[in-house]
C-alpha cells in the first residue's frame, strides 16, 4: 500500500511472518514439553527405522556413519511432510480468513513453510548432535547446506500451495497425499544410501527434487564416501531436471496464486 | 496486496459498461427506474474515492458439493452441474471523497458480495471498479483472532491482515486497548474474553487502520448500547475527517441518521441510488410486498433445480378435503401439490418439508422413504402429488417447501423453499412446536 510506504512485497512478508510466528507460538505457548515434541516426532521415527535396519534386517551395517545419514534424511523429509501435509488443508482452514479480508493468498501456503521452517531449525539441532557424535568434521562443504535448505523450501512450499488449490474440488486429497508422501519416503535416499542402488534404478530416483537435496545433504554435511548428486546420476548435465522441477513448481504456484485461486476460494 | 488496493484496476471490459447499464434498467424485475440514471442525476460533487462501472458477478455454485477426485476419475463424463448466481448485475456508482455511503438490501440481494467486491477479496466477473486510497474492509471484526493467545498476538496479526504494518501495529497497541478499555487485559488470552470485550478489542483495532476508505458490513449490530454509541461517535469523527465510509445494514435508522446517500439493492441489481430517506421508505415497502421474508429471514422463495419438472402450486387441505390457510390442531391433513414435467421422468422423488417460524424442520416426509408413487411421467404432463398426515402440528404458522428430485435423488428438478405456508390454530398454545398424542399416569406410592 503506498500510503504506508511499502510495496506489495512488504505487506505480504510481514503478514507472512506474523501468521507464521504466532500459530508457532500457540502450538508451543504454555507448553514446557513443545519442543521436546518437535524433537521427539523425527527422533522416534529414526529410533523405529533404525532399529529395524539394523537390529532386525541386518542392514546398514557397511554404511559409515549410518545413524548420522537416516536423522539428516528424516529432519530433512519431516519438513517436505508438514509443509506439504499441513499446507494442503491451507486454504480450507483459513476459510474465514479468504473471504473476510483482502490478502494476498499465497501468504497462507507460504505461513506454513515458514513456521514448519522454525520446526526445522529446531530439529538441525538434533543433527548437528548425531553428527558430532559421529565425529564428522565440519568442512566448507557445509557451506553448500544452506543452498539445499532453501532449495527444499522452496520446493516444499510450492508443492504445499498446489495442493491446498486442488484440495479446495477434491476433498479426497488429503488421503491420496498420504500415500503421495509414503512414495517420497520410500523413493528418497533417507533409510538406504543412495549408492545401494542399482544405477538404471537411481537415475531414475535421482529426478525427484527431494531425493537430490536428501543425497546431497548427506555428501556435503557427512562425506564419507557418499556421492554427490552429479556422480549418483547418469550425467551431471542431468541435475538440471531436478533443478527445473523446482522452479516450475514455484513458477506454477505463482501464476495459479496469482489468477486462479483467488475464484477457487470464492467457491469454498 | 491485491490490485484493488493500488488504486488502478485494470478496465477488464469497460465497452461492456453501457450495455450492462441498459441491461440492468430493462430487466429490472421491479421496473422502478432507470438506475444509472438515477445514480447521473444526482451527481457528486466531490472528487470521487469509489468508481464501479458495470459490475458483473456471478457465482458457479455446484449443486451437490464436496467432490472428490475419485468420483472425477470414476465419472470423467458426468458434467459437473452447477447453479448461476448472479450477484451483482450490472451495477454502477461513485462515491464521492468523504461521503457516508449506504448500502441497503435484503438478504441475499447482493450486497454484501458488493462489499466484497469492493474490498478485492472478490473480482469481478466484467466491469471495473476503482477506489482511491487506502481501504479498510470491516467485512467481520476480528478476522484471524485465535482464543488462545493473548490480545497483544491477536491485534498484531489482526492489524497486520487490516494492512498495518508489523511496526505500525505496534505503536498503535496501548491507543487500541485503551479504545476498547481492556488495558488491564492485554495478557489474558481471548478465550477469557466476554462477547463484548472481544467486539470492542476487534473494534478498535479496525479503526485505527487509518484507512481513507472504510467498508463496513453490519458491525454496529452487535456490542452493548454503551459502545455502539461510541462507534456511532467514532464513525462521525472519522467522516468529520474527511474519510469515505460505505456501510452495509438492515438497519434503516443508521442509514438515515448517517448516510449522504444510499443505493438499494434487489437480486444483484440497482433498484435505486439517492437521498437515505426515501431508500429507507423504499426498502420498507419491498419488505412489505413480500411477507414472511423478514429483513433478517432467507430469501422466501428461493429455488433451486434444472427446470425439467416444475411445481406450479402447493395448498393444504383439511380431512373434507377443503382447502384453506388455517385449520384447527388435530384430525389430518392433507398438503398438495401440482407438478408439470418439463422433460419425461422415472421414478422421481417427491419431498415436503414443513418449517416452523423460526426456520427448524418440524417434519419431513419423501416418496424415496415411504415407496408411494413413482412410476413414468411424460413430458407436458401434469400430476398431483398429495401427503396425507396426522396433524400433530403445535399452534403456530408454517411453511411448506416442496421438492422434486430425480431419481438418484441428487438433483433437484425443483424445489422451492417456504413456497406455501398454513396456520394451525386452537385454545391449546403450549408454546411447543409438536403436540404429540399422550397421556399423564399419576400414581401413588404404596407406602411401605
Amino acid at each position: 500500500m503506498s500510503s504506508a510506504g511499502r510495496g506489495a512485497f512488504g505487506r505480504t512478508a510481514s503478514l507472512v511472518y506474523t501468521l507464521a510466528i504466532t500459530e508457532f507460538k500457540r502450538r508451543y505457548y504454555g507448553n514446557a514439553l513443545g519442543y521436546f515434541w518437535t524433537l521427539a516426532k523425527p527422533l522416534l521415527l529414526f529410533a523405529v527405522l533404525y532399529l529395524a535396519f539394523t537390529k532386525i534386517l541386518n542392514f546398514g551395517g557397511g554404511v559409515p556413519d549410518y545413524p548420522a545419514m537416516v536423522i539428516t534424511g528424516i529432519v530433512l523429509y519431516n519438513y517436505f511432510a508438514e509443509t506439504t501435509g499441513e499446507g494442503l488443508y491451507g486454504l480450507v482452514a483459513n476459510e474465514g480468513l479468504v473471504r473476510k479480508v483482502p490478502v494476498p493468498l499465497l501468504v497462507i501456503p507460504l505461513a506454513t513453510a515458514l513456521r514448519c521452517f522454525f520446526t526445522l531449525c529446531l530439529n538441525l539441532v538434533a543433527v548437528l548432535v548425531f553428527l558430532a557424535i559421529a565425529d564428522v568434521p565440519v568442512t566448507w562443504q557445509w557451506l553448500q547446506f544452506p543452498l539445499l535448505l532453501t532449495a527444499l523450501l522452496v520446493f516444499s512450499s510450492a508443492m504445499g500451495a498446489l495442493l491446498a488449490d486442488l484440495y479446495v474440488p477434491f476433498r479426497d486429497m488429503g488421503a491420496i497425499w498420504e500415500i503421495g508422501l509414503q512414495l517420497f519416503f520410500w523413493t528418497a535416499p533417507i533409510i538406504y544410501p543412495i549408492e545401494a542402488v542399482a544405477p538404471e534404478v537411481r537415475h531414475v530416483l535421482m529426478l525427484n527434487p527431494l531425493a537430490v537435496i536428501v543425497a546431497q545433504a548427506r555428501h556435503v554435511l557427512i562425506g564419507q564416501g557418499a556421492p554427490s548428486v552429479t556422480e549418483a546420476m547418469a550425467s551431471p548435465a542431468m541435475v538440471a531436471v531436478p533443478i527445473g522441477i523446482v522452479l516450475a513448481a514455484l513458477a506454477a504456484s505463482i501464476l495459479l496464486y496469482r489468477w486462479i485461486t483467488p475464484r477457487i476460494a470464492e467457491q469454498l | 496486496m491485491r490490485p484493488i488496493a493500488t488504486n488502478c484496476r485494470r478496465p477488464v471490459a469497460s465497452s461492456l459498461v453501457p450495455s450492462g447499464r441498459v441491461k440492468a434498467a430493462t430487466d429490472s424485475a421491479t421496473g422502478l427506474k432507470d438506475a444509472a440514471a438515477l445514480g447521473a442525476a444526482k451527481p457528486s460533487a466531490r472528487k470521487p474515492a469509489i468508481v464501479l462501472r458495470g459490475v458483473e458477478k456471478s457465482f458457479r455454485v455446484p449443486l451437490h458439493r464436496r467432490g472428490t477426485l475419485k468420483e472425477r476419475v470414476l465419472h470423467p463424463f458426468t458434467p459437473m452441474e452447477v447453479e448461476e448466481l448472479h450477484a451483482a448485475r450490472g451495477v454502477s456508482f461513485t462515491v464521492g471523497e468523504g461521503e457516508f455511503f449506504g448500502i441497503v438490501g435484503r438478504n441475499g440481494s447482493g450486497k454484501s458480495t458488493l462489499l466484497k467486491l469492493l474490498a478485492g477479496i472478490y473480482q469481478p466477473d466484467t466491469g471495473e471498479i476503482r477506489i482511491e486510497g487506502r481501504v479498510s474492509p470491516l467485512i467481520e471484526l476480528g478476522v484471524g483472532f485465535n482464543p488462545e493467545m493473548a490480545a497483544r498476538d491477536n491485534v498484531l496479526v489482526n492489524g497486520t491482515l487490516l494492512g498495518l504494518s508489523r511496526a505500525e501495529t505496534l505503536q498503535r497497541f496501548d491507543e487500541i486497548v485503551e479504545f476498547a478499555g481492556l488495558e488491564r487485559f492485554t495478557e489474558l488470552p481471548l478465550k477469557n474474553y466476554s462477547a463484548g470485550m472481544l467486539t470492542r478489542l476487534a473494534f478498535s483495532i479496525a479503526i485505527n487502520v487509518d484507512a481513507d476508505v472504510l467498508l463496513l458490513d453490519e458491525v454496529l449490530a452487535v456490542g452493548d448500547v454503551g459502545f455502539q454509541e461510541k462507534c456511532f461517535e467514532t464513525f462521525r469523527r472519522l467522516h468529520k475527517a474527511g474519510k469515505t465510509i460505505v456501510l452495509v445494514t438492515h438497519a434503516m435508522a443508521t442509514i438515515r441518521r448517517f448516510c449522504s446517500r444510499a443505493i438499494l439493492i434487489e437480486q444483484g441489481r440497482m433498484v435505486k441510488i439517492g437521498d437515505p430517506e426515501d431508500i429507507a421508505e423504499l426498502y420498507r415497502e419491498t419488505v412489505a410486498r413480500e411477507p414472511g421474508a423478514g429483513p433478517e429471514g432467507d430469501p422466501r422463495g428461493a429455488r433451486y433445480g434444472d427446470g425439467s419438472a416444475e411445481i406450479e402450486e402447493v395448498w393444504v387441505e383439511d380431512e373434507l378435503a377443503l382447502r384453506g390457510n388455517s385449520f384447527e390442531q388435530g384430525g389430518w391433513l392433507t398438503i398438495c401439490a401440482q407438478v408439470r414435467f418439463e422433460e419425461a421422468m422415472e421414478d422421481p422423488s417427491f419431498v415436503f418439508v414443513i418449517r416452523s417460524e423460526d426456520g427448524r424442520n418440524v417434519f419431513s416426509s419423501a416418496t424415496a422413504a415411504s415407496d408411494a408413487g413413482g412410476g413414468a411421467f411424460e413430458a407436458g404432463e401434469r400430476i398431483m402429488v398429495r401427503l396425507r398426515f396426522r396433524n400433530h402440528l403445535g399452534v403456530g404458522t408454517y411453511e411448506i417447501t416442496p421438492c422434486v428430485a430425480h431419481p438418484e435423488g441428487r438433483r433437484w428438478a425443483d424445489a422451492r423453499k417456504d413456497f406455501s405456508a398454513f396456520a394451525i390454530r386452537g385454545d391449546g398454545w403450549t408454546g411447543a412446536m409438536v403436540d404429540l398424542p399422550n397421556e399423564f399416569a399419576i400414581e401413588r406410592k404404596p407406602s411401605p
